[in-house]
C-alpha cells in the first residue's frame, strides 16, 4: 500500500514537471492564442474592417519569351524576393480587364499583387500589408497544410502545431494534478462543474 | 493564491480550452476527422409574396433557428441561408406560391466543434451566439492568464528552476524571435 502510494507520488510529481515543461515551451504560442482570441471577439465584422491602403511601386521586368504563367510567377516571386510569399497555385493565375497577368502573393504579412505590364515592360507591386493584430491572427491560423516554402514561417508551423498538442496535454494533466491533489477542494470542483455545465449548454442549444 | 486561480481558471475553462485544440488538430488533419455534413430535405409553405426578412423570421418561427445570410434576388424567388454554427438551412423561396424548399446540412460533433472554434464578436442576431462569445472571449484571456501565472508559479518552484528555465530561456527567444522575424520580413 505505501509503495503504491510512493508510486503515484513520483508519477504525479513527473506529471506536473511535464506540465510546467509543457507550459514553458508554449508560452509564446498561449499569448498568440490568448490575443487572437480577444481581438477576435472585440473587433467588429471582418467584411466591415477597413482595409489597408496598398503601397504601390513599379519595376522594370521584361518577360522572358515562351515562360509559362506558373513559372514566370516563380521567376518574379525569386527575382524581387517577395517576403515569405507562398507559391501561386495554377488555378490561382488570372488576368485582369486589359488581359495583363495578375499575380496574388499572399504570406502572413498581407498580399502583394503583381501585374505584369508587357508592354511598357515593367511590373506593378500593391502592397497590402495586415495590421499586427491580423498577423498574429493569421500566424495563429497556419496549418502544417500549408504549402509555405518559407524557413521562418515552416518554423513557425512546427511550433504551432507542437503547441496544439502540448495544449491538449497540458488540459489533461491540469485535470490528472487536480484530481491527484486537491480532488474535495469546493471551488475547484464548482468552477469544473459550471465550465462542463456552461460548455455543454452552449453546445446543446446552439446545435 | 496564484496557484489557486491557475487552477480555478484552468478547470473552468478546460472544456473550452479542449475545443480549441480538438478542432485545431481537424484542421491540420483533415483526414482523421470527416466532417461531410448530412444533407436533409424538406418542403414548407409560407404566404406569397414576403421580402426575404419576414420569410426568414416565419423560418425560424418553425425551428429553423441561426442568422440570415447571403440573399439572392430573382423575379420569381428567393435564396438565402440561415446559417448557425455546425447547421445550414438552404432556402429557396417561391414568390407566387410560397412553397419553400429547405435543404438542411448538418455536421457532426468534430464540424461542430470546428465552426464554434470560428465564431467571433458580439453582435450576432442569434443571441446564443453572443454568449458563446463571451465564453470564448474569457476563454481568451484566461489563455493569457494562464501562460503569465503559469510561469511565476514555476519561478516559485525552486526545484525546477535550472530545467525549466533552460526551456524557457529556447522556447520564448524562439517562438517571439520568429513572430519579429516573420513581421518584418519586407
Amino acid at each position: 500500500m505505501l509503495s503504491w502510494k510512493r508510486e503515484q507520488s513520483r508519477i504525479r510529481d513527473w506529471i506536473r514537471r511535464l506540465h510546467i515543461y509543457a507550459g514553458l515551451l508554449t508560452v509564446s504560442s498561449l499569448l498568440v492564442y490568448g490575443i487572437v482570441g480577444v481581438t477576435a471577439m472585440l473587433q467588429d465584422d471582418p467584411a466591415k474592417r477597413l482595409r489597408p491602403v496598398p503601397q504601390i511601386t513599379f519595376q522594370e521586368f521584361t518577360s522572358p519569351a515562351n515562360l509559362s504563367d506558373v513559372d514566370l510567377a516563380n521567376l518574379i516571386k525569386a527575382t524581387f524576393s517577395i517576403p515569405l510569399a507562398n507559391p501561386i497555385p495554377d488555378w490561382a493565375i488570372k488576368h485582369d480587364k486589359e488581359n495583363h497577368l495578375v499575380l496574388d502573393y499572399y504570406s502572413v504579412n498581407g498580399m502583394t499583387r503583381v501585374t505584369v505590364l508587357e508592354t511598357e515592360r515593367k511590373l506593378k507591386f500593391e502592397a497590402n500589408r495586415v495590421g499586427i493584430l491580423e498577423f498574429l491572427n493569421r500566424i495563429h491560423a497556419t496549418t502544417i497544410r500549408a504549402q509555405v516554402p518559407d524557413l521562418r514561417v515552416r518554423g513557425w508551423i512546427y511550433y504551432n502545431y507542437a503547441s496544439i498538442w502540448f495544449m491538449l496535454f497540458m488540459t489533461f494533466s491540469g485535470l490528472y494534478l487536480w484530481l491527484t491533489s486537491r480532488p474535495g477542494w469546493r471551488w475547484a470542483q464548482v468552477s469544473f462543474a459550471s465550465g462542463l455545465l456552461l460548455f455543454c449548454t452552449l453546445y446543446w442549444a446552439i446545435r | 493564491m496564484l496557484r489557486n486561480v491557475h487552477l480555478l481558471l484552468g478547470l473552468f475553462c478546460s472544456c473550452f480550452v479542449l475545443m480549441y485544440a480538438i478542432s485545431s488538430l481537424q484542421m491540420s488533419h483533415n483526414s482523421w476527422f470527416p466532417t461531410k455534413p448530412i444533407v436533409t430535405e424538406s418542403q414548407s409553405k409560407l404566404p406569397p409574396h414576403l421580402d426575404a426578412r419576414v420569410a426568414s423570421r416565419l423560418l425560424m418561427d418553425q425551428g429553423l433557428l441561426g442568422e440570415m445570410m447571403q440573399v439572392k434576388l430573382s423575379d420569381t424567388n428567393i435564396q438565402f441561408r440561415i446559417q448557425r454554427p455546425g447547421t445550414i438551412y438552404e432556402i429557396a423561396y417561391d414568390l407566387q406560391s410560397g412553397q419553400t424548399q429547405v435543404k438542411t446540412n448538418r455536421v457532426g460533433l468534430v464540424g461542430m466543434l470546428n465552426r464554434l472554434h470560428h465564431i467571433n464578436g458580439l453582435r450576432h442576431d442569434y443571441a446564443l451566439l453572443n454568449l458563446w462569445s463571451s465564453a470564448l472571449l474569457f476563454t481568451s484571456l484566461t489563455l493569457i492568464a494562464l501562460g503569465l501565472t503559469g510561469i511565476c508559479l514555476w519561478f516559485k518552484f525552486h526545484k525546477e528552476r535550472f530545467i525549466g528555465g533552460v526551456i524557457l530561456a529556447l522556447s520564448l527567444p524562439y517562438g517571439l524571435g520568429l513572430i519579429l522575424l516573420m513581421r518584418s520580413a519586407s
